[in-house]
């Protein structure tokens, strides 16, 4: 599939697709809960992983017990190619050499058997919520014992570690840096993606609308403006935190899968905080925090704006001095930066601002009780 | 009862019995220790040493929520308030055991809709009682500072069935009129739903027709206790408050 209208493609759609599902949870804990998660990058890899490391190795599993014959085939083909010595399908996929030349034939053999492909396509799915789940887990174990400002450090460090250092340079965990190519569900991976992320963004802001709403909502916003006097009114605030991580990060991490299926061959880097966690900070403050329609205002906004400096300051540029040049190529990002600040001093809650929860038509009871 | 907070024994070896199904009055001049009492009972600090029975119940490790769960509900002498709720909600919230109150349970509005709407029914009573009615869906921070006194004290009337409300300082800050009203409100729950309060009081020309038993601190020590009039007649009571 190829997608162009004007200077917007189907992999900017797909991007603003994933920045939804991102925005959307960093929402609900930022936004609703007050809780600064400037980890979202590494939540955000776990789809990523799940789909590479781990959905590549599991696909070649597949195959391997499915197509023994024409899998032992393949890997001696690629021992005598390579002069390696690999022993199965799995170690082959897995390894930083062999990957990029074995990925295309497990594609095939899943295209080929559509049964598998789904069961695959569910499991990793699986995959992706459980290795959220379980660092949403660790997250909060921090979440619960720290003031705000040291949590946002400690998240972002935490982060910082996982994906830039502890994968970034593990080469059995994800190909290291360059990343292993993950596993393809559909031939035409990219209108995949673009399906799987419309779906589930739709799919996320309808349950975070619902959330929002709910006496959940109203409970999140009383844990974020006086976590003491919540506790007094029988609230188990650390508990309402660990509730919400845990959910955040599952969200945040099917993001990763979504944007994982439209790039396969994204390096693990691709997962870092500028993209993954500070823009979706800069989306939240313009749109508006504990506004879900807010998020996704602030994430087109930022987004087309983004497009248009990108796409037309460079041709202008073009033929200038190295240094506009270079200026040039900066400046989405530093506007990024500057409308932070702009919408801050004039509009501190943001362009939609926060709304009460609306459990029920609350006109209609009060007017019921008078 | 002890508290320091550093070298400053803000609560000396206190040692208290509120009694069951009575309004309680709680005087002293500041610093006396009054708040902090507030807070220890309620379990926003810990104390040094000693113990808080609830009901026959040891309390002291339990945390704040644990607490509110088995009956104790407090409110406080500088209002704390949900800033980024409306009046409605900030009393709606004071209700627990919403069963929408979970990240899944909460998208299904059929489980919790009845207490729901039970809750805003009873909230927008609580809030026409404290004559805020009219300020319903505005935010604490559009709230004078008398009016945010009111919501707190709806606040905390709003649990269900509480065993024991502490309520610090309920009408600094309200017109005497309404400061009578609030205490007759108090009385008729304590009446009532047989809740038992203590309060923490400075106007005690409006509080003592309403208490069925006072306490009296000064520096961390209680200094008398006994029948209102007989305590505000106390001569250590009198000394402390004028002598300083």
């Amino acid at each position: 599939m190829n997608i162009e209208f004007w200077i917007f493609s189907d992999t900017w759609l797909i991007l603003v697709l994933s920045y939804f599902i991102v925005t959307l949870s960093l929402n609900l804990e930022a936004g609703y809960t007050g809780i600064p998660n400037f980890g979202k990058a590494l939540f955000v890899f776990m789809g990523a992983w799940a789909a590479q490391g781990i959905g590549i190795r599991l696909a070649a599993l597949f195959m391997q017990h499915y197509d023994p014959k024409d899998s032992s085939l393949l890997v001696e083909r690629l021992n005598s190619m390579l002069g390696q010595n690999y022993h199965s399908l799995v170690e082959a996929a897995g390894s930083t050499e062999a990957n990029r030349i074995v990925a295309p034939h497990i594609y095939d053999f899943l295209f080929a058997h559509p049964a598998l492909d789904i069961t695959l396509f569910i499991v990793i799915l699986l995959v992706t919520l459980g290795l959220a789940a379980a660092m949403g887990l660790i997250a909060s174990y921090a979440a619960l014992r720290l003031r705000e400002e040291y949590l946002a450090i400690l998240l972002l460090s935490f982060s910082e570690l996982v994906v830039m250092v502890i994968f970034n340079q593990t080469d059995s965990l994800n190909g290291g840096p360059k990343g292993l190519w993950a596993v393809e569900f559909y031939p035409d991976n990219r209108l995949f993606a673009l399906i799987l992320g419309a779906v589930i963004s739709l799919l996320v802001f309808i349950y975070a609308e619902r959330l929002g709403n709910s006496p959940m909502g109203r409970t999140m916003r009383a844990v974020r403006d006086d976590e003491v006097a919540a506790g007094v009114f029988g609230r188990d605030v650390a508990m309402t935190r660990l509730k919400v991580i845990m959910i955040s990060s599952m969200i945040a991490a099917l993001a990763g899968l979504v944007y994982i299926e439209a790039k396969p061959s994204a390096q693990t880097l691709t997962f870092n905080r500028v993209i993954w966690t500070f823009f979706p900070w800069a989306f939240l403050i313009l749109g508006g925090m504990a506004n879900n329609k807010g998020a996704i205002v602030g994430v087109l906004v930022f987004m087309v704006l983004k497009r248009f400096v990108e796409f037309y300051v460079p041709q202008m540029a073009a033929g200038h001095s190295a240094a506009i040049q270079m200026l040039a190529a900066y400046l989405s990002n530093i506007i990024v930066g500057l409308l932070i600040l702009l919408v801050l001093y004039f509009r501190p809650q943001g362009v939609l601002p926060e709304k009460p929860s609306k459990t029920m038509d609350l006109d209609v009871v009060l007017e019921e009780t008078k | 009862m002890v508290k320091n907070f550093g070298a400053l024994k803000a609560l000396d070896r206190v040692n208290m019995e509120i009694p069951r199904g009575k309004i309680t009055l709680l005087i002293g001049p500041n610093g006396s220790g009054k708040t902090t009492l507030m807070n220890i009972i309620s379990g926003v600090y810990k104390p040094d040493a000693g113990k808080i029975i609830l009901d026959g119940e040891d309390v002291t490790n339990l945390d704040t929520h644990e607490r509110f769960r088995k009956g104790l509900v407090r409110n406080f002498q500088i209002p704390r308030l949900f800033q980024g709720l409306i009046t409605l909600e900030n009393v709606a919230f004071a209700r627990y055991g919403n069963p929408g109150e979970g990240v899944i349970s909460g998208t299904m509005k059929r489980r919790w809709f009845k207490f729901e709407y039970e809750t805003l029914k009873r909230a927008a009573e609580t809030i026409t009682f404290t004559k805020i009615r009219h300020l319903w869906d505005k935010k604490p921070s559009e709230l004078s500072g008398g009016q945010m006194k009111l919501l707190e004290v709806a606040r905390s009337l709003m649990p269900d069935e509480p065993k024991i409300v502490l309520m610090d300082e309920p009408t600094s800050g309200v017109n005497p009129v309404l400061a009578h009203e609030i205490f007759q409100r108090i009385r008729d729950v304590n009446r009532k739903r047989r809740v038992t309060f203590l309060v923490v009081e400075h106007r005690l020309d409006i509080a003592v027709g309403y208490v069925d038993y006072a306490y009296a601190m000064a520096f961390g020590k209680v200094i008398a206790h006994g029948e209102p009039e007989a305590v505000l007649n106390d001569p250590r009571v009198i000394e402390s408050y004028l002598g300083g």
